[in-house]
């Protein structure tokens, strides 16, 4: 602590002296008319005006700003009755107009001030100025950086309530189109039928009857289509009805239904005791129905094996349908969960290429995610998470 | 202790002399009109004090001499930074930093205070000598008080004005409050009563 109690700016001690040129704050002594009787190091430094210069030299001829009135009548309660006197950063930036130090991205020096009276010489006054130009630089980058954060939010809030709008419209028309689209595609089966049934095979030519036949087909494919569409837009919209589950009782009911593919086919099923979770029973038995039965229809030439489990984590349950069937190139691991995406010819494997994005509907649905393990050649392992004690529903 | 109505009177107006004073240069430093209002000054025993003005954000600036203590500018709960949000020009959605938040309060505080001890002193007639004022975050009202003073004297009474900010239609409340050390407040009523003598009749 420097003792300044006796002392007045032109009889500084040099001991003083040597103490305030090495603070690393800039510190000054005025006088009432703005004289300035001691200039610091750190003053001489920022400024580039050396003791021996400012020493005897009016303050306000120096740096102007120093005479508006913001600072002058301030600046005379000092003198007049002792009241120190604080000029902060936000307000005013800098009360001398230096250069700012190399490197910061700023043009001038940003300052903090406190003048205060001599002690003993009512007609001196010490200022002190810290340089504040690092914090400043530092919190206007903070700031610009929580502004484009700020609009990036605001930007994904609006994109994400669009998206839920044209989500929600998609499904309505998904919803209106299947609807309607079964009436003419009933009509267009039971009028095939019918002719059919009236002509007499010796009325048709052979190429007529395979022509029939080909639009019944085409027929009952597009009601299947029709059908699993509906199916995936009603598991969008319909308002989910959530209750225990206990996912053991459900699996053997699943298995129970498809009993004879699991005969035709021999498979050995592996069931672990799997838990009781929050959730839709439809919605989950229309996933566990899809996930077993594709492991059921993509099989290779080895018995097939199926391992269905759980495991627990902390915030969610992971359940698992792992085959040892054809398996699924990594490359396609997105593809399958969209809308008729299939990766077989029809013929060799039947079904419409919804039923995965059924399962990905019914898994967000319930707040979790939904993805494939393995690879082509050791089958794959569908696994798909359900949160364990919040329901995020969509 | 009770003051008498006429001291009670007497210390309202000069520390409504002093938030005027303080308002124009509030005014002058923004550029906006600001209005300081003191509807009334009390004087509390300095435990209730904690109790009167809550406690936020404070700025303390001591004052030595024949009357000597700390005053404060305390802002309970979000006034303060509601105020230098105001007075700060910062948009709805502009954070506030706690660098920016004292920068600013200090000076404001810095700037009610001297014109509240300015008044004080110059309604008395005493030469009084004063600490640069320091800006404090949540911190306790009295246990600030008693922090502030490096030698420690005892607080006495505590004199407590609360002030209304007025600035764009908007109202922010705080209080100046005056910790006069233990002996203090007995030399500040006979320099009043000496100031009543010598009124004209």
């Amino acid at each position: 602590m420097i003792d300044l109690d006796s002392t007045t700016g032109k009889n500084l001690s040099s001991d003083q002296r040597s103490i305030l040129d090495m603070l690393p704050v800039g510190a000054m002594i005025i006088s009432r008319d703005m004289e300035i009787q001691f200039w610091n190091q750190a003053l001489a430094d920022w400024s580039g005006i050396p003791s021996s210069l400012a020493l005897g030299q009016n303050l306000i001829r120096l740096f102007p700003n120093v005479g508006e009135g913001r600072y002058l009548s301030r600046l005379t309660q000092v003198f007049d009755h002792g009241l120190p006197v604080k000029f902060s950063a936000s307000f005013h930036n800098h009360f001398l107009l230096l250069p700012a130090r190399h490197g910061l991205n700023c043009e001038w020096m940003i300052q903090q001030t406190d003048v205060r009276r001599m002690p003993e010489n009512a007609d001196e006054a010490l200022v002190t100025i810290q340089d504040v130009s690092h914090q400043h630089v530092q919190l206007a980058q903070l700031k610009a950086e929580r502004m484009d954060l700020v609009h990036t939010r605001d930007a994904l809030t609006q994109s994400n309530e669009k998206l839920k709008v044209r989500n929600q419209e998609l499904d309505e028309f998904n919803y209106v189109a299947s609807h309607d689209l079964q009436e003419p595609l009933r009509k267009i089966s039971t009028f095939t039928q019918f002719l059919e049934d009236d002509l007499s095979e010796t009325d048709l030519s052979d190429d007529c009857v395979q022509y029939l036949q080909y639009i019944q087909n085409s027929a009952e494919r597009m009601r299947s289509l029709v059908r699993d569409l509906l199916s995936l837009s009603q598991t969008g919209t319909q308002t989910l009805c959530r209750k225990p589950i206990d996912l053991d009782a459900m699996v053997d009911v699943i298995l129970s239904d498809l009993q004879i593919r699991i005969q035709e086919t021999s498979a050995v099923i592996v069931k672990e005791s799997l838990p009781t979770v929050l959730g839709d029973s439809r919605m989950l038995s229309q996933l566990l129905q899809n996930l077993i039965a594709n492991a059921l229809k993509f099989i290779g030439d080895a018995t097939p094996e199926i391992h269905i489990t759980g495991q627990e984590r902390s915030r969610e349950w992971i359940i698992s349908v792992e085959d040892n069937g054809i398996g699924i190139k990594p490359e396609f691991a997105e593809q399958i969960f969209k809308p008729f995406k299939r990766l077989h010819a029809t013929q060799k494997y039947a079904g419409t290429g919804i039923g995965l994005a059924i399962c990905k509907k019914a898994v967000a649905r319930h707040g979790g995610r939904i993805w494939i393990d393995g690879n082509e050649k050791s089958g794959s392992s569908f696994r798909f998470t359900i949160p364990k004690d919040e329901w995020r529903s969509s | 202790m009770i003051l008498n109505e006429d001291t009670v009177d007497a210390l309202n107006e000069i520390v409504n002399i002093g938030v005027g004073k303080a308002a124009g240069s509030l005014s002058e430093l923004i550029g906006a009109r600001i209005q300081l209002r003191v509807p009334e000054v009390r004087l509390v025993e300095n435990a209730e004090a904690e109790l009167e003005c809550g406690a936020g954000i404070s700025v303390v600036q001591g004052f030595q001499g024949s009357v000597s203590g700390n005053a404060l500018l305390v802002f309970p709960d979000n006034s303060g930074e509601k105020l230098a949000r105001l007075l700060g020009g910062y948009e709805p959605d502009e954070a506030v930093s706690e660098f920016e938040l004292s920068g600013i309060l200090s000076e404001i505080g810095n700037i009610v205070l001297n014109g509240v001890l300015g008044s004080l002193a110059n309604a008395i007639e005493v030469d009084l000598t004063y600490r640069v004022p320091e800006f404090y975050l949540q911190e306790s009202l009295l246990g600030l008080i008693k922090a502030c003073d490096e030698d420690k004297p005892k607080i006495g009474p505590v004199l407590i004005a609360d002030t209304e900010f007025t600035a764009d239609s908007a109202d922010i409340r705080g209080s100046v409050v005056i910790a006069f050390h233990l002996g203090a407040l007995p030399n500040l009523l006979a320099h009043l009563e000496a100031m009543f003598d010598c009124a004209p009749e």
